[in-house]
């Protein structure tokens, strides 16, 4: 019987059923007394799985188009992983397609967190996604991402069974069924618009806030900390916003000299399909942290001290690279796009009278900039720094304009 | 618990959900700054700065961040492990940004095992953080995605989640300790030496043992230690100590300067091998020249193992020695010489048993001669060899 048939919904389990069978077991028992139906597929390379799976790990490669006997035959592990773990991606999404599954729940050690949190990041935002990993408590930035993973730690091994890994599978089993219940899918109300924002230009994104709630749109902001950026250009091109206003470039100068909010990938700034209005708020600086060191190339310029973060203040040659990768990104854009720059300042470092403080060197930005987008995409400047309020008011009218005219180009 | 000096419409919103869904809620307010919703906490910010010994006055017009932050801590530690054994909570939810975060995550670290945790986290996935959130705690961590600031849809719709997940977790059979007297097995292992564990497991349950599992990666190791300290274990097989050569090197699977002492401290017979010790996982970025020469092995995108030099096997075999020394109770070390672990393969580059002979001689030497330390002709994952572990275990655990 299908979910659809039993109007219930179903849970997809990811784990390697030759070394997990016994713990995938559980969870498919516990989901089930917990009124849900479990799908399970098998991940597992090394053996044969010690209970059923409803996917076939054959059937998981092959999906993939590989041949799972020959890879193992030819002991060629990480090849396997591969294979398994793409595999489980196009499973798991055609299976979202179809309407057939409502949440996925992972467990595993170090593969069985790599391959399950894989398919987890492949899957859109707001799906319940639960991982019980034996190496939660690692850096998870690789296994999480940009997505809404839900990390447990098992803190004991998932090895044999015992009251530990019943207490802990079990509570996770609970979460994801509890996340699962129906009218928590994400709503269809006003339209959204994405918004950068970080510490030191958070003014703006308040502002903003204000502006683009009194023109009946809401907003959503994330932190553009290496990470949120990334989550923004997805939000964007899973068609959840319909327009960004890009207000915070910090990432750009982190990334350039591996700061504190480096790790943007090539897509930032890259995403289409809505309009989007960019600033380049925070650009003016990079910031450091003792674990994201300054390189020496940077020593002698101004520093600002934060907490264990501190920041420096980018000069006209950065200025010059950072045009040349931001005009770049967006003469590609596919979506209507439109850069407002503030003549006074860019973040809460930078304002008239602080050290930081240093319009020449961001003009040098302006003027490439307009040089490399050429008549590709309008370059405005106003007299103004990033926290007034005039600055986010003609950046939310400039982005309403595309957004209700589809352009303005 | 939250701050709610800048999350209290969120918090709020999250209580309401709480409410809703039939759980009573008590908010903790763990800002040190006042705003407009800190009066909306059932134990307000006041009260967790005087239970951290101190004032909210004194806290408000301190400069110095890093002791207001650790006074409001102890202070929200004191409460909750009050409120959690007066009976008065059954689970935990934290929602913040990274200081909201961090405090909360101690908070939750400090409370009994079993008990549910849930951290709603804006920063869990930057770098480093979920290292410093959960440490060796039974804690989970949800991502947020977007910044908890504002009640946009998104965010809505995240804390509904977590509203369900947390209310769904209370409701977890809690823990039942029943424990056979005598025959709680603490194991190590790692992915490289699954199929020895799995033997040694069926074979000690068939003994009626109970065995829980510890991955040996820096973080299940060194709450194995913490748990045998606690009494919670009788004998320990230690599979995969790699642990202890990490922390010389600096490895990511560094289990900290007392691990392979528990056991020896709590007087509890223990088995010990040497899965992993023969590599080492330095961070990619701090690799140098060197590293970069040495013979390697892929165990996935994120972890390669690098071989570990003649010089650091010796380092390691004496650190071994000293440790094992120390022992209080029984202790027998158990090497397979045909490779530590399924990385040592033939074929495999790393795959050099001649050279781990290295370690095994002067860990001989060192070792005090009422340690046994055996050989068996055969690699880790071996049947041959899981046998032998079994019959190291017969020997010294319990009967």
């Amino acid at each position: 019987m299908s979910s659809e048939e039993s109007g219930g919904k179903s849970l997809l389990i990811v784990a390697t059923l030759d070394t997990k069978g016994e713990h995938a077991a559980y969870v498919r028992d516990c989901v089930r007394s917990l009124g849900v139906k479990p799908v399970l597929m098998d991940v597992g390379i090394l053996g044969e799985p010690s209970i059923p799976a409803d996917i076939a790990k054959e059937e998981v490669a092959s999906a993939a188009g590989y041949d799972l006997k020959g890879l193992i035959k030819a002991r060629d592990r990480a090849s396997c992983v591969r294979a398994i773990a793409e595999g489980a991606v196009i499973v798991a999404n055609r299976l979202l397609e179809d309407g057939r599954i409502h949440g996925v729940f992972g467990m595993g050690g170090g593969t069985g967190t790599t391959v399950a949190t894989r398919v987890m990041r492949s899957l859109p935002f707001g799906l319940p996604k639960v991982m019980v990993s034996t190496v939660a408590s690692r850096d998870v930035r690789e296994f999480v991402g940009t997505k809404d993973v839900v990390m447990f730690h098992s803190v004991a091994d998932l090895l044999g069974m015992n009251e530990f890994v019943k207490l802990i599978l079990g509570q996770a089993c609970r979460a994801v069924c509890g996340m699962m219940q129906r009218g928590i899918e994400l709503p269809k109300g006003k339209p959204m618009v994405a918004v950068s924002a970080y510490g030191a230009n958070s003014d703006c994104a308040l502002h903003a806030q204000s502006f683009l709630e009194a023109k009946g749109y809401e907003m959503v902001a994330f932190h553009a900390n290496g990470c949120g950026g990334m989550a923004m250009e997805e939000f964007v091109e899973q068609g959840l916003v319909v327009g960004v206003l890009d207000l915070t470039l910090h990432e750009i100068a982190d990334e350039m000299f591996g700061g504190y909010s480096k790790g943007i990938g090539p897509m930032r700034l890259e995403a289409g399909g809505v309009p989007r209005v960019v600033a380049p708020g925070g650009l003016d600086n990079a910031a450091f942290t003792p674990s994201c060191p300054m390189p020496d190339l940077l020593k002698g310029r101004k520093v600002c001290y934060y907490d264990v973060r501190f920041c420096v203040r980018m000069g006209p040659q950065e200025m010059r690279a950072f045009a040349r990768i931001v005009g770049e990104k967006l003469r590609k854009v596919k979506a209507p796009t439109y850069v407002l720059i503030p003549r006074r300042g860019w973040s809460e470092f930078d304002r008239e009278g602080m050290e930081f403080f240093d319009p020449q060197a961001d003009q040098v930005f302006v003027d490439e900039l307009k040089k490399v987008l050429g008549d590709a995409v309008p370059v405005e400047e106003m007299d103004v720094h990033i926290s007034d309020p005039a600055f986010a008011r003609r950046a939310v009218e400039v982005l309403d304009e595309m957004i209700r005219s589809g352009g303005i180009r | 618990m939250a701050t709610l000096d800048t999350k209290g419409e969120e918090a709020l919103f999250l209580k309401e959900r709480i409410r809703d869904l039939g759980c009573e809620v008590l908010l903790m307010d763990i800002s040190m700054r006042e705003g407009p919703l800190c009066k909306e906490a059932d134990i307000t910010s006041e009260e967790v700065a005087r239970a951290g010994g101190s004032t909210l006055e004194e806290i408000r017009s301190s400069r110095d961040r890093a002791q207001s932050t650790a006074v409001m801590t102890r202070g929200a530690i004191e409460i909750a492990k009050g409120l959690s054994a007066e009976g008065k909570i059954h689970g935990v939810i934290g929602i913040g940004g990274s200081t909201g975060s961090l405090m909360a995550t101690d908070v939750m670290r400090a409370l009994p095992f079993g008990l549910p945790k849930l951290m709603v986290s804006s920063t869990a996935a930057l770098p480093g953080m979920s290292t410093r959130y959960i440490g060796t705690g039974d804690i989970c961590l949800m991502h947020s995605v977007v910044e908890i600031s504002g009640l946009g849809e998104v965010l809505r719709n995240v804390i509904e989640r977590a509203a369900r997940a947390i209310c769904a977790m209370v409701e977890t059979p809690p823990l039942r300790v029943q424990r056979a007297e005598g025959r709680a097995v603490a194991m190590t292992m790692l992915g490289p030496c699954e199929k020895c564990a799995s033997r040694v497991r069926r074979g000690l349950e068939e003994g009626g043992f109970q065995v829980t599992g510890f991955s040996a990666a820096g973080i299940g190791d060194r709450a194995m230690e913490e748990m045998i300290r606690q009494g919670l274990f009788d004998a320990v097989v230690d599979l995969a100590p790699g642990g202890v050569i990490e922390h010389l090197v600096g490895g990511m699977r560094d289990a900290g300067p007392t691990r392979l002492e528990a056991a020896g401290e709590m007087g509890i017979p223990q088995v010990v091998s040497t899965c992993g010790v023969n590599h080492i996982t330095p961070p990619k970025k701090a690799w140098t020249e060197e590293h970069r020469s040495r013979r390697r092995y892929d165990l996935d995108r994120h972890r390669t193992w690098l071989r570990a030099s003649p010089e650091e096997l010796i380092e390691a075999a004496r650190a071994f020695a000293e440790k094992l020394n120390k022992a209080q109770g029984p202790v027998v070390v158990v090497i397979p010489l045909k490779g530590w672990s399924s990385v040592d393969q033939p074929g495999n580059p790393t795959y050099d048993p001649e050279e781990d002979m290295v370690f095994v001689e002067e860990l001989r030497r060192r070792l005090k001669p009422d340690i046994e330390l055996q050989t068996v002709e055969a690699n880790m994952e071996d049947p041959e060899f899981a046998q032998a572990v079994l019959e190291a275990c017969r020997r010294v655990f319990p009967s």
